[in-house]
């Protein structure tokens, strides 16, 4: 579900930061002058504009009164309602597969295969411990894990040609 | 034009050899899976399947991409239907009445007509990116810095405006992707920005594990963050398209296929606005307008129609201005640079026979949709039964060997996880990443246009403001911008009502 609206005043102060800020470093930027360019084309002075932009629209985005009417659904928006475990879980799991386990020791196939089984079986838990089929909700896990981490492993590898992390 | 024709006849037959026919077929089939799965968008899919592809032959490559993009739009109209979810955002008009046909007991026959509706819009479509590239192509010639600068503005803007719910939270999108794309050196004088000693910052954050990391991670956070119930499938009768529907609604093909192309070149507005523009003009046309919603064939023409013409249409500006019509197209232009092809002004000059190879790959992935469309629904369906429980993880490990696999770095794959939480967020708050795309891919064009053309008047604005193109499209974003300040509307609204009404007495 969408969080809208409510949340305009914060945001219209990040955005006012982050657009001051840009364009402080492109103010901060070199003009080159050593190297006799066109003072026109100076490295900072596309980002710096879009720095002051950005500033204006949170500026606009804080003093705004209402938000705007609600229009086309967002993409992937379709219905489902989030949960914060869920949410929290997918974070743990995808930021320590990413940043964690990649290029960290452990050959790729082992961690895509245990953040796969992983995944599967603990967004799958609720649903497998109501209905009493958490054995067969683990095998399934294992053996999704093992094949699509295998398969994943074998196309890139050596149809592809890719080197994995 | 003969030398057009020769040049298509020529790009067909290259594509109709048993290699190009596997890809396009098994691409499209690909792009059909994918669309089918909610959640998954074109954006997505060729994205990720960029990096596969990425050691492919151009012609190759950019086959797979674009039928998997038209296979996507189109499958998404199958679990819209069946499940009343939008398999993309493009499918989501077809929910009102492909879903009600399918309760009816009519679901085969709701397919057939999205079947021959996107084969219709898209063949439309092919025609029009036929006939309009090269005489497009030929007008950008006399472009210069300060219409290309208006241009990649005017994309970011319009985007900005129109996919969101909320112009302002649009255009902010539009101007960090603008401000992303131009970490790392500068494209004039080779100086490195915002890279602070950096050495992976001084070559820039990689387009596609950046666009892996908006649609493909954020997407994957989304659906696993989400509790979805069990989902009904509805029997499906016969899929076979009646000619009667097909005749009878011929106004509304073209008119669909019409307005599917206009918004499609339109830079930065998707397949989605496209359908939902379609749908409601169908509606304030038909003799029936109160069966829209209720199970209108008409209305499910309409919107299947429009999403379809609507991406040889986003592909038209990305051929002959690299300016592209949609966040999908964007990826397709990014993809085409990856592979050594310049698309711009230049391209009807430098490489003619490319735009009819276009031509060319959207009539065989056309023929793939018609094919897989009526013979192979059922199976097919069985894709709607999978948990995304499974897919979405599946998904996940495809993004991280996918950004990896671009230029074998960890620093790609923690790009792709940063944006990918980024967008998570912000589209939480109503911040779509499609303008961020648009931003991303034409920031670099807007950079060193703005800075050439001010070289080339030596400092002076007033080229920006006076030339014809530029005039226009800058009246059109300063116009956009001041009809987005309440205040502003309402008094502009009102002074154009208050002339009518004089008019009128």
């Amino acid at each position: 579900m969408s969080v809208r609206g409510t949340h305009d005043r914060p945001f219209g102060l990040f955005w006012l930061a982050l657009g001051l800020a840009i364009a402080f470093e492109s103010w901060r930027m070199p003009r080159l002058e050593e190297q006799g360019i066109n003072p026109y084309t100076i490295p900072g002075l596309v980002p710096g504009l879009l720095g002051l932009i950005l500033g204006i629209f949170g500026v606009v985005l804080f003093f705004r009164r209402a938000p705007m009417a609600e229009g086309v659904a967002l993409e992937g928006n379709d219905g489902g309602v989030a949960e914060p475990w869920r949410v929290a879980l997918a974070f743990l799991l995808c930021v320590g597969f990413g940043v964690g386990a990649l290029g960290h020791g452990p050959p790729f196939w082992l961690g895509a295969g245990l953040f796969l089984f992983l995944a599967i079986i603990l967004f799958e838990y609720p649903d497998h411990k109501a209905a009493g089929t958490l054995r067969y909700g683990i095998i399934r896990a294992a053996l999704v894990g093992a094949i699509g981490a295998a398969a994943i492993t074998l196309i890139f590898q050596e149809i592809f040609l890719v080197r994995l992390p | 034009m003969f030398e057009g024709l020769a040049l298509l006849g020529q790009s067909m037959l290259t594509f109709a050899e048993p290699r190009a026919l596997v890809y396009t077929f098994g691409a499209t089939l690909l792009g059909i899976l994918i669309g089918c799965m909610p959640g998954l968008s074109a954006t997505l899919a060729i994205s990720l399947l960029t990096t596969l592809t990425i050691r492919l032959p151009a012609g190759d490559a950019i086959l797979i991409l674009i039928c998997a993009y038209v296979g996507t739009i189109y499958g998404g109209s199958r679990s819209a239907i069946l499940l009343n979810i939008p398999g993309t955002a493009a499918n989501a008009a077809a929910c009102l009445d492909g879903y009600q046909l399918a309760k009816r007991g009519e679901a085969g026959r709701a397919m057939g007509i999205a079947t021959t509706g996107s084969v219709a819009g898209s063949l439309f479509g092919i025609v029009c990116l036929a006939i309009l590239t090269p005489a497009l192509g030929e007008v950008a010639l006399t472009f210069q810095s300060y219409e290309f600068f208006w241009l990649a503005l005017f994309g970011v803007m319009m985007s900005g405006s129109i996919t969101g719910s909320d112009p302002l939270k649009g255009w902010i999108m539009g101007i960090l992707g603008l401000f992303v794309a131009l970490i790392g050196q500068d494209g004039i004088h080779a100086h490195e920005r915002f890279a602070y000693g950096d050495p992976n910052l001084a070559g820039g954050l990689s387009l596609i594990p950046t666009l892996v990391g908006a649609f493909g991670c954020a997407e994957v956070l989304t659906v696993m963050g989400e509790r979805f119930k069990q989902a009904r499938v509805y029997a499906v009768d016969s899929i076979l398209p009646r000619i009667s529907d097909v005749l009878k609604y011929w106004k509304t093909v073209l008119r669909s296929g019409v307005i599917g192309v206009y918004i499609g070149i339109l830079p930065g507005v998707g397949e989605d606005m496209a359908a939902w523009s379609s749908y409601a003009a169908a509606k304030r046309a038909s003799k029936n307008p109160e069966e829209f919603g209720h199970g209108s064939v008409e209305g499910l023409i309409a919107a299947e129609t429009g999403d379809n013409a609507s991406i040889p249409g986003g592909i038209i500006p990305a051929l002959a201005l690299a300016i592209p019509g949609s966040a999908p197209a964007a990826v397709l232009l990014a993809a085409m640079m990856i592979h050594g092809v310049k698309p711009g002004p230049m391209l009807m000059i430098e490489n003619p026979s490319f735009v009819y190879d276009v031509v060319a790959m959207n009539v065989y992935a056309t023929l793939g949709i018609l094919f897989f469309g009526l013979f192979l629904v059922r199976p097919l369906l069985k894709i709607l039964t999978v948990p995304r429980s499974i897919i979405m993880p599946i998904i996940f490990v495809l993004c991280v060997v996918g950004s990896f696999s671009i230029a074998q770095r960890l620093f790609d794959v923690w790009t792709m996880l940063g944006v990918g939480v980024a967008v998570f967020f912000l589209r939480r708050y109503g911040y779509h990443p499609a303008p961020f795309v648009l931003g991303l891919v034409l920031g670099d064009l807007m950079d060193k246009s703005l800075r050439r053309g001010l070289v080339i008047s030596d400092g002076d604005l007033t080229p920006f403001f006076t030339r014809p193109i530029s005039a226009v499209l800058a009246v059109i974003v300063i116009f956009t911008l001041v009809m987005s300040i309440p205040a502003a509307n309402i008094a502009i609204r009102r002074a154009v009502l208050g002339i009518f009404r004089r008019r009128a007495a």
